[in-house]
């Protein structure tokens, strides 16, 4: 499976060679299309304690700025022969990883069997949500940005390397597609701190979507395994290495606990939409089974509703998130009963620690969020959102925290962002 | 109030003058092997469902300009939607990078020359238009 993985990788790279080389002159041609998209975006957060993100691979701000929802990306469709074809769509964002290669969202080479089966190979979208494969296009959808509840956490795995296989068929009046992807992914995430480095490996995502008329239904899973995580283990360690096993037989569990190599998650979604060109009602909901502890098991869904008039939209949309298993043991494990009194006190006190470090990544909130989208011209849109945000305390990992709250936080913030396609 | 007066008048259009020779009617060049399609494949095909014919060329969808009458009341009789609606779908799905919208041309004159010139082309023009170049493969239902 490592030589598939390889061959996709040198598939994304070959590509952005080949782009990088090819005479601009083809643009003119009906084998290369360029079009690109940007959004110019404002946001005000008013909180001093809680800088606020898009999501976890961007850096949070405070007060007035214009880096979290602010972007270009230029896209290139080349057309190579009747069955084959490529796409590589650059984004330039703010971003916890400046790599320059990963301001490359998607390369992919494409093989079309016929009109219904095609495989792709390269770096692909992860198409696990209903923005999976257009989250950075802001003309597209409804709202300022994704509500952060669903989108945020599982937007960690957005992009993978790999390949993936779709059928799509009429059925009756409706449309079905069918898509598995096989691959890896890399990001570099942070929440209410400094920014980690997180690899996952076999990563498994399937969906299925059916569209009619009016609506459309879609559910589709992931399967993920953590190969690598920058954060360090080492105060765990230096910790058991103090006791041997024979004095704490609880350690090793508790190391297997916080060890994250081989710990595999996987994220469960349904959602819905319905567009009658007067009502848009779009809602999601998602579950997340972790075997980490650090990253609890979470449910989180969304519901959104908009009112459209000629060129205005007006929405409302309640979005929230919570962990599934609220209390997870803080025990330090079994320890020798011939252990001396001193050195059971010892242990006891990594107890805290241990409930510091298990309730550092729990995210706990919903947000009520209002606003409007402007159709200023057919290929401008200006859109303005208020989101009201309630964090339980403990709770707030979908923020850079500077000051830690000490009770429930509410957190206001305003948007307003022009979005163009070109 | 743009979209309620093109979504008025596409039903007066519908009504008076789908038989003739103002209606709008899908057409291919002589030279296509297409006859006829149904509804549901003129919509694979200007939806970017599938990029052949139901007998598995490659098709070439051709669009009028944003803008045009025409564009705007045939989207509005194949799938019932605004233009702005089109446009946002094609958004998604060009940058979902599934497909490519249709070749845009800003003229009648223009998109009956490609008709002509490419086998692989489908369009849409006035019933009135139609001439023994062209083959009418679908016609809008009153």
């Amino acid at each position: 499976m490592s030589n598939c993985i390889l061959l996709a990788r040198s598939a994304f790279i070959y590509l952005l060679l080949s782009i990088v080389s090819m005479d601009v002159a083809l643009a003119d041609t009906d084998m290369i299309k360029l079009n690109g998209f940007a959004t110019l975006g404002a946001i005000y957060n008013d909180s001093d304690d809680l800088g606020f993100h898009t999501n976890l691979k961007t850096p949070a701000r405070s007060g007035f700025s214009f880096a979290p929802d602010s972007l270009i990306g230029g896209q290139a469709n080349i057309h190579f022969a009747p069955q084959w074809d490529a796409v590589v769509q650059a984004v330039y964002r703010d971003k916890q990883d400046s790599s320059l290669l990963n301001y490359i969202d998607v390369a992919f080479l494409r093989y079309t069997l016929d009109s219904r089966w095609e495989i792709r190979a390269g770096r692909m979208n992860t198409d696990i949500y209903f923005l999976s494969e257009y989250r950075s296009v802001g003309y597209a959808y409804l709202w300022a940005r994704p509500p952060a509840e669903f989108y945020s956490k599982v937007t960690s795995v957005s992009q993978f390397e790999g390949a993936d296989i779709m059928y799509k068929h009429s059925v009756g009046h409706g449309f079905l597609q069918l898509k598995a992807g096989f691959g890896e992914s890399d990001a570099r995430i942070a929440t209410t701190g400094r920014a980690y480095d997180i690899d996952f490996t076999d990563v498994l995502s399937t969906s299925i979507s059916y569209q009619q008329d009016n609506w459309q239904l879609r559910a589709s899973f992931l399967d993920t395994k953590i190969s690598d995580f920058s954060a360090s283990l080492k105060s765990i360690d230096d910790a058991i290495a103090l006791f041997p096993p024979s004095i704490w037989p609880g350690g090793l569990e508790l190391r297997d606990r916080f060890d994250f190599v081989g710990k595999k998650q996987q994220f469960y979604g349904l959602g819905y939409q319905y567009d009658n060109d007067l009502w848009l009602i779009q809602s999601e909901v998602g579950f997340i089974n972790s075997e980490w502890d650090l990253e609890r098991d979470t449910v989180s869904g969304y519901i959104s509703v908009g009112y459209q008039l000629e060129d205005l939209t007006y929405f409302a949309t309640l979005s929230a998130v919570k962990p599934t298993k609220n209390n997870l043991s803080d025990s330090v494990g079994e320890i020798s009963a011939g252990a001396p009194v001193a050195v059971v006190a010892a242990i006891q006190s990594f107890s805290p620690l241990i409930r510091d470090a298990l309730e550092q990544n729990v995210i706990k909130q919903h947000t009520l969020s209002f606003g409007a989208k402007w159709m200023l011209s057919p290929s401008l849109v200006a859109k303005f959102q208020l989101d009201y945000s309630a964090i339980s305390e403990n709770g707030h990992a979908l923020w850079r925290v500077y000051n830690e709250p000490n009770a429930r936080e509410t957190v206001t913030v305003t948007s307003f962002n022009l979005n163009w396609v070109f | 109030m743009r979209a309620l007066i093109t979504r008025f008048f596409s039903i007066v259009a519908l009504i008076f003058v789908s038989h003739s020779s103002l209606a709008l009617v899908v057409v291919v060049g002589k030279g296509n092997t297409v006859d006829s399609l149904s509804k549901t494949q003129v919509i694979d095909i200007y939806m970017g469902r599938y990029n052949t014919f139901p007998n598995g060329v490659v098709a070439k969808p051709l669009d009028r300009t944003t803008g045009s009458n025409e564009k705007q009341q045939f989207y509005q009789l194949l799938v019932n939607k605004s233009e702005e609606k089109i446009n946002a779908y094609w958004a998604r799905l060009l940058f979902s990078g599934r497909a490519s919208p249709p070749s845009n041309y800003p003229s009648n004159d223009q998109m009956l020359d490609e008709l002509r010139r490419s086998d692989k082309a489908i369009g849409y023009v006035l019933e009135s238009e139609v001439d023994d170049s062209l083959k009418v493969v679908y016609r809008f239902e009153e």
